[in-house]
């Protein structure tokens, strides 16, 4: 069986997935710092995005660069099925534990 | 176009080497990294400027970087972990060696004495040759010694004429001052005593930067002719005489016999300890340096051409040793022209005080620090064989780890976390160990200078971690890269063959390299320890045992005139003689083996005079005339003194054998007749040849030695008692001394000591560098002899299933002995090779310190690789034999 996601690789591919033609690396970070409001460093950031990729779980593609970047292309990331399916399960794993705790969860 | 664009704000390039440096060249992310940050870079440029934009990018490319170096080696098995440095390994590395009390105790052991060991040979490194003398200005303290060219003595005492010609012509030296030491007799409260005494100019204490502890040091005001009596008492001998009593200063001390109050000196202060400055000039010193007295030269001394003093001298700013040296030898030229008959064939010899005072310990000290390193290296060996037993055991565990997903550079990482906690804890254990050597030592080494400088300081607890540090390295490394070279998926597959193939071959490099280091070790031992026995069956020419000698001195206040010297020397022994107990007794001025003596030029009166600064030169000693009788000196021709060679009778020499083939190679000296400079010029007619006689111990040259009778020929005052007895040395000391005092209660015996125990000073470094190589050998045998046994033993039983087959197959016993011991041997054999190349280069160093033996000696070669040799294949046979008992049913059932 596949590998259970770590929490901060779920926020990861949730982000990926949210940013759809915009997810470069940059802008992945902004995000899970805006919805989970935490800190994210850049070595995390790009050890996951490494290690997932590693997995099967992410896959990139190459965009044209930009005068700021030297000349250095650009990757822009996409959730892979096998990610998805693995998304899936952490996703439902969690549901499936919290129900009946809406009312605890929810407030705040 | 690069310049360009740095110009107009890229970040700095370094950053893009440094991530690359960090996260390895073939990472392919590398570069969108890269990109993604100078994107940012530029944003943060544009808010906050160039310099803190750059300060930002590389502080983010090392925290990408090492975080993504640690994501890589991180074990996704346990992907929470504790932070910190090799924390958890540590953790882990303890648990695991927790619970292996004997194989972790081992190891610590052997840690720990090697550490102990080497740490305790650097502090003597440290102390003797490396720490600065405790001098002022210690990097420009030389000594200046008379070179006799023609004698090859480079370091020879200069005469007081030289070193006032010095003083006043050198434009080297700020300073020159004189030192000789030697010994009187000191009266406080009525009671005789000998005391060390040291006559140093006064220039000696701004030499040194001496500062008096209580009062004052004397300056040139008491350093010069007709100048006050005064001393300086040294710090020891104020506070063991005197109770370290302040009021000291002023007293007036009496020197000399009862008889002559015009000896008093006053005492100006005392001298600390460190500044207790031991000249190598010594004139029946008796070791020990208690009062200091300035020289008082005046210019009759510039008429004084026999040599008894050390100079010492401070450099002038910016002058080093060489150019002072050059100066120095100019001016022995000129003085060689100006006085051919005392100055020819002389040169000065300026030598840095450090170099002069350990010249001859450095090859010792290096030597056995040497071996102290080999013995370090050994250990390691043998620590890295025990680990790599524990890496094989452990690599199906690993490859099973590994196959779940843990990163290779966590076991690695893990193995060198138990190497480093295993060598701290020796280093723990270890550096007690080397205190208590250093306490040990410093009581018990014979003679080293600059001991009081050895100890465990900052620099020697510094190399201690050091070597804490690179020990784990070492013995962590061999299992560290078998576990990294694995091939886990192969392992797994074909059943652990190729890694333990892997496994054996490095065990069996370590092998070799322990036994070639420990033969290395043996053959330097061999030879020291046979030149040990070279010195001792050398001797020194006469029978040590049973022989004691004492001195005594008799003031000339007391005892005016040479006839009335030599009467009471002559009753003494004669009153010596009857004391029961007593075989034989008799005098000498200077005995052997007690230290230097005087010596003279001389030549022969029927041959043509050879040129000054040619001529021989022969040691002379003045004694009573049973002296080779008592000592058991064989007359060889003619005869030795005798009662009728008395002060009326022509004068009489005794030669010895070196100094007859010297002076007259092919003919008896027999009734020739010799001639030396002494006082006006000595001539004497030869009596006797008698058996030479090492003065300077068994491994000095013989040289060239005239005797003449007290009583015919007197220039000193004090004489050395030598007392053959029937029984122990020492047995007579009490009687001797109450005859002494029947005789003149005023005169100190002094110096009493047995000749045993001067024939053991005499060889004592020998047998120390002997003794701590032997040590050192023997514990590398031992060492190598487990190291090759656990490799064997552990081989055997890897093997045990093929043997158990074998067997079953009809192998007899006797065959698989063989082929276990074989391949042992085989190990055995290449490293001996190695070993014997190796001592072949490395035995020369040894040069000065073997003695009738050469250093690439055949037989101590031969004899140590047989040693070695017996040792490897009884650790060879012992697993062979357990593994020829194996029965075939129960290797096949091991798995």
């Amino acid at each position: 069986m596949a590998d259970a996601l770590g929490e901060f690789e779920q926020l990861v591919l949730l982000a990926v997935l949210q940013l759809g033609e915009d997810a470069h690396a940059a802008r992945v970070r902004e995000r899970i710092e805006e919805a989970a409001d935490r800190r994210v460093t850049r070595g995390a950031l790009y050890a996951t995005l490494d290690r997932l990729t590693a997995k099967g779980f992410l896959d990139w593609e190459v965009e044209e660069s930009t005068p700021d970047r030297g000349g250095i292309p650009k990757r822009r990331f996409r959730v892979t099925e096998p990610g998805v399916e693995s998304l899936r399960r952490s996703y439902l794993a969690v549901r499936t534990l919290a129900a009946g705790l809406e009312g605890l969860l929810h407030e705040a | 176009m690069r310049p360009d664009s740095r110009r107009r704000g890229s970040p700095p390039r370094s950053g893009e080497w440094l991530l690359r440096a960090l996260l390895g060249p073939r990472e392919p992310s590398t570069d969108f990294v890269v990109g993604d940050l100078r994107e940012e870079h530029a944003a943060v440029r544009a808010r906050r400027g160039r310099w803190p934009a750059d300060a930002w990018y590389l502080f983010e490319i090392v925290r990408i970087g090492v975080r993504g170096r640690w994501e890589r080696r991180r074990d996704v098995t346990s992907p929470r972990r504790a932070g910190g440095f090799m924390r958890s390994e540590l953790r882990q590395a303890a648990r695991f060696l927790g619970r292996r009390p004997a194989f972790s105790g081992a190891i610590v052991l052997t840690v720990a004495l090697a550490i102990a060991a080497t740490t305790l040979a650097f502090a003597v490194v440290d102390g003797v040759l490396l720490e600065p003398l405790p001098y002022a200005t210690p990097e420009r303290l030389v000594v200046v010694w008379e070179h006799n060219v023609p004698r090859a003595r480079e370091t020879n005492v200069a005469s007081p004429a030289n070193f006032m010609t010095w003083r006043d012509e050198l434009r080297s030296f700020d300073r020159l001052a004189a030192l000789v030491e030697a010994s009187t007799t000191v009266r406080v409260d009525g009671e005789p005593e000998r005391v060390g005494i040291v006559q140093a100019s006064a220039a000696f204490f701004e030499i040194v930067g001496a500062q008096p502890l209580v009062g004052r040091l004397y300056g040139a005001e008491e350093d010069r002719p007709g100048g006050p009596e005064v001393v300086v008492l040294s710090e020891g001998y104020w506070r063991r005489r005197f109770g370290a009593d302040p009021a000291i200063v002023g007293r007036a001390l009496s020197f000399g016999s009862a008889g002559a109050p015009e000896d008093a000196a006053v005492v100006l202060g005392v001298l600390p300890e460190r500044f207790n400055y031991a000249p190598r000039a010594t004139f029946g010193g008796i070791g020990s340096r208690d009062v200091w007295t300035p020289p008082q030269f005046g210019d009759e001394a510039r008429q004084s051409s026999g040599r008894f003093l050390e100079v010492i001298g401070r450099l002038a700013p910016g002058v080093t040793v060489a150019s002072a040296q050059r100066e120095a030898s100019a001016l022995a030229t000129r003085l060689a022209e100006v006085f051919p008959d005392r100055q020819s064939g002389w040169d000065v010899n300026v030598v840095g005080m450090r170099d002069d005072l350990v010249g001859d310990v450095r090859a010792t000290i290096l030597i056995v620090f040497g071996a102290v390193v080999f013995v370090l290296l050994i250990a390691c060996a043998n620590v890295a064989n025990l680990l790599m037993t524990r890496a094989t055991e452990r690599q199906q565990e690993m490859a099973v780890r590994s196959a779940l997903g843990a990163g290779r550079a966590r076991l690695v990482r893990q193995q060198l976390a138990e190497s480093l906690l295993l060598s701290t804890m020796g280093a723990a254990v270890g550096l007690p160990l080397a205190w208590w050597g250093v306490r040990w030592l410093v009581r018990s080494a014979p003679d080293l200078p600059r001991l009081d400088a050895v100890g465990l300081d900052a620099t020697v607890i510094g190399f201690a971690l050091f070597a804490t540090l690179t020990t784990a390295l070492l013995f962590g490394l061999a299992p560290a890269l078998h576990l990294a070279g694995a091939d886990v998926a192969g392992w797994l597959k074909e059943r652990a063959t190729a890694g333990r193939r892997s496994a054996q071959r490095i065990r069996g490099a370590l092998v070799v390299a322990q036994v070639a280091l420990s033969l290395v070790l043996l053959i330097g031992a061999g030879l020291l320890v046979r030149s040990l026995i070279n010195r001792m069956d050398v001797g020194v020419g006469f029978d040590t045992e049973r022989l004691l000698t004492a001195e005594l001195n008799l003031p000339s206040s007391a005892y005016p005139g040479a006839d009335r010297k030599s009467l009471f020397y002559e009753q003494l022994v004669e009153r010596v003689q009857a004391i029961p107990g007593v075989q034989a007794a008799s005098a000498i001025i200077f005995a052997p083996l007690a230290g230097p003596g005087s010596g003279t030029s001389i030549w022969a009166m029927d041959r043509p005079v050879p040129e000054a600064g040619q001529l021989p030169v022969a040691d002379i000693r003045w004694i009573h005339h049973d002296y080779h009788a008592t000592m058991g000196i064989r007359v060889l021709e003619g005869r030795t003194f005798e009662e009728a060679d008395r002060a009326d009778a022509p004068l009489a020499v005794v030669i010895s054998e070196a100094g007859a083939k010297e002076l007259w190679p092919n003919e008896s000296a027999l009734g020739k007749r010799i001639a030396m400079p002494w006082g006006d010029t000595l001539r004497a007619q030869v009596v006797g040849v008698v058996a030479d006689v090492r003065h300077n111990g068994p491994d000095t040259e013989v040289r060239a030695m005239l005797y003449f009778d007290h009583r015919q020929h007197r220039p000193f005052n004090q004489m050395t008692l030598v007392v053959r007895t029937r029984g122990e040395a020492g047995d007579v000391v009490p009687a001797l001394r109450t005859l002494l005092r029947d005789l003149d209660p005023a005169l100190p015996l002094y110096n009493v000591r047995s000749m045993e125990s001067l024939f053991a000073n005499a060889l004592a470094r020998s047998r120390f560098t002997t003794s701590s190589l032997g040590l050192f050998a023997a514990l590398a045998l031992i060492l190598a002899a487990i190291g090759i046994y656990g490799v064997m033993a552990y081989a055997t039983q890897q093997r045990s299933q093929e043997i158990g087959i074998r067997m079953a197959l009809g192998a007899d016993r006797g065959s698989v002995v063989r082929m276990v011991v074989l391949r042992g041997m085989a190990l055995v054999g290449v490293a001996l090779g190695i070993g014997a190349v190796g001592a072949f280069g490395l035995s020369r160093l040894l040069g000065s310190l073997v003695f009738g033996v050469s250093t690439t000696d055949p037989t101590t070669f031969i004899a140590m690789l047989a040693v070695l040799g017996a040792t490897g294949f009884a650790a060879c046979w012992l697993p062979a034999r357990r593994a020829s008992g194996i029965s075939p049913a129960s290797a096949i059932r091991y798995e």
